[in-house]
């Protein structure tokens, strides 16, 4: 389809009056006949060339790209239709472009639709002229529907395999219907009501290894699935309470994943509860390799903070761990009191390689012990350094009056220096994969 | 040393660690070998890589982009289109220049000269019109009155921001 790079740089030299990737002025410089003839329509404008520069825009100026010529807007469209978010009074409009141009919709990988069923209540065929635009968007991947209620019955026989799904549609029969359909899922945040009674036969949702929702979803969706993350989200604060963290955590243990990241959104009003309830979590999942915990509202005392190592000391191979909350005036955001938290829990779980409270990071490092982000960075980039100038000081060495115990020497500074890099990178790595992310892509 | 011959048939001798930032460049001088032999650059004037090299000079030994990265990249929308101090005073030429070096970039397949060419040019096409868009780049409006109305309809959800 593309054609070779070669040709095309060889047309714009060789027939360099008739290029549209000539700028304009030049050509206006030749009294302005040429510019007139028309000749140069977007035939010879090397497409993936239009794509790279129109790749940096936003829908604001593609929209004014798509107008300039055929290849513009070949190139504007499958732009502006691949990641679809329309605003909210943009999402009816945005349904009948779907539905009705099926050579746009088939460009959409991702769909974000917030819920419109309430300023829209009037419009009673929302919900054919949503299943018909979802009919069409047959690329689709990742699909983000804010719609509370029962009605996946409009997504039946849907086209397209979806990786990520976040949606507060009721986990009803309806829903596992299409669950059922859905056999490429990986990623998913189920934020809708579960209705009673609602089964999930153990053979859908093949390929899950991520999944956010309440203990009553997860309860359905995690034992003998291969969930490798999940993210329990305790919206009332009653729910923060040992019984039901005892009986989540330890339904959770039945995942055949086997679980390794475990995430907790929640409510937090008493200090006591909340500890008998993060005290079930390492008795029921002792080998978590990653636990964060979110407080959605509510301080995160002082208290719970010192109380924690107790927490800690029962996981068995735990590496990172993540504390935040929304109350900036809580003990977690106390800087000084948080300073020496890593270093004082390493002590009790020696697994220990990454702590986050309040997003300031800290990982261990073996030479250096426990650092902020910020310091290994600035590490990195000094063996970086380090590095080079020890490269340099090879290529300009005469080898002759090297000695052999010299570059003995030498060498094994450098592979240890390399291997000390190495580690370091893989943290940074790890932290990278420890930032879960539910539902989005 | 590698010996390059431009279209205009002057010579460049260039450090092979400069020249290597292109990658056609670097394949073929992995596929022939070490060779006194001089490379033909048919597609690329004088004046042009003279500007290139200044590139390649002044980023030698940043380590190049791997392949899969790029591969990843190039289907999504990218984010930013900060260019960094010097590159932008690099980049500040006449448009045909600009036109020309990124014509080179992608032929030599120089991936981060390639970017800042067309980050640059973006950043010409924000906040234009159609109209101005096309005179930028010399193109003469093909699409009826009808046609334009159908275009706009089909991206008006899009122009809500």
């Amino acid at each position: 389809m593309q054609q070779k790079p070669f040709v095309m740089h060889n047309v714009g030299h060789m027939e360099r009056n008739s290029s549209a990737f000539r700028p304009s002025h030049s050509i206006q410089s030749q009294d302005g006949s040429q510019a007139a003839s028309g000749s140069h329509s977007g035939i010879t404008t090397p497409p993936e060339l239009i794509h790279h520069i129109l790749a940096y825009l936003g829908n604001a100026d593609l929209v004014n790209t798509a107008i300039v010529n055929p290849t513009f807007r070949g190139v504007s469209q499958r732009m502006i239709y691949r990641n679809v978010e329309p605003t909210e009074n943009m999402v009816i409009p945005c349904l009948r472009c779907l539905a009705s141009y099926p050579h746009l919709a088939s460009c959409t990988r991702a769909l974000v639709l917030s819920d419109v069923t309430r300023p829209y209540d009037v419009f009673s065929n929302y919900f054919n002229l949503l299943r018909r635009a979802l009919l069409n968007a047959s690329s689709l991947m990742d699909l983000t529907l804010l719609l509370d209620g029962h009605y996946a019955k409009y997504l039946h026989g849907c086209s397209f395999r979806l990786r990520s799904l976040t949606t507060t549609l009721a986990w009803d029969c309806d829903f596992i219907k299409w669950m059922s359909e859905q056999t490429e899922l990986q990623n998913a945040m189920f934020g809708g009501r579960f209705a009673r009674d609602t089964i999930l036969p153990c053979d859908i949702l093949p390929k899950l290894t991520r999944v956010s929702s309440s203990p009553l979803i997860l309860a359905a969706v995690v034992p003998n699935r291969k969930i490798k993350e999940v993210e329990i989200c305790l919206v009332q604060h009653e729910l923060f309470k040992d019984d039901i963290l005892n009986t989540a955590s330890n339904i959770l243990s039945y995942s055949t994943g086997p679980l390794t990241a475990l995430q907790i959104i929640t409510y937090l009003s008493n200090t006591q509860d909340a500890l008998a309830a993060l005290m079930t979590i390492p008795k029921n999942l002792p080998t978590l390799d990653s636990f964060a915990f979110c407080s959605s509202h509510g301080a995160i005392t002082q208290e719970l903070l010192d109380a924690f190592p107790d927490v800690l000391s029962g996981f068995k191979c735990l590496r990172s761990l993540t504390l935040m909350s929304r109350n900036k005036s809580d003990a977690l955001h106390d800087k000084i009191f948080t300073a020496n938290l890593a270093s004082k829990w390493h002590k009790l779980c020696p697994s220990l390689q990454s702590v986050s409270l309040a997003g300031s990071i800290w990982l261990h490092n073996s030479r250096h012990g426990w650092v902020t982000l910020g310091d290994l960075e600035r590490l990195l980039r000094e063996r970086q350094g380090r590095l080079l100038s020890r490269e340099k000081y090879w290529k300009e060495v005469d080898p002759k009056t090297l000695s052999l115990e010299e570059v003995k020497k030498r060498t094994e500074e450098d592979q240890e220096e390399v291997e000390h890099g190495n580690r370091m990178q893989r943290q940074m790595d790890m932290l990278q994969d420890s930032l879960l992310q539910f539902g989005g892509p | 040393m590698v010996l390059l011959v431009t279209s205009d048939n002057v010579q460049f001798q260039v450090d092979k660690e400069v020249v290597e930032r292109s990658v056609l460049i670097k394949n073929m001088l992995e596929d022939v070998g070490e060779s006194d032999q001089s490379i033909p650059l048919a597609n690329v004037s004088s004046s042009v890589l003279k500007k290139v090299i200044e590139y390649c000079e002044h980023h030698r030994g940043e380590p190049l982009p791997s392949a899969d990265a790029d591969q990843n990249q190039d289907e999504t929308r990218k984010r930013t289109t900060d260019i960094s101090e010097w590159d932008q005073k690099f980049i500040t030429v006449d448009q045909e220049m600009l036109f020309e070096i990124i014509l080179a970039a992608n032929y030599l397949d120089i991936k981060s000269l390639l970017d800042v060419g067309c980050k640059t040019v973006a950043n010409m096409i924000k906040g234009k019109t159609p109209e101005e868009i096309r005179r930028l780049f010399n193109i003469v409006n093909d699409f009826t009155p009808e046609e334009e109305a159908q275009i706009k309809k089909e991206n008006e959800w899009a122009e809500d921001r």
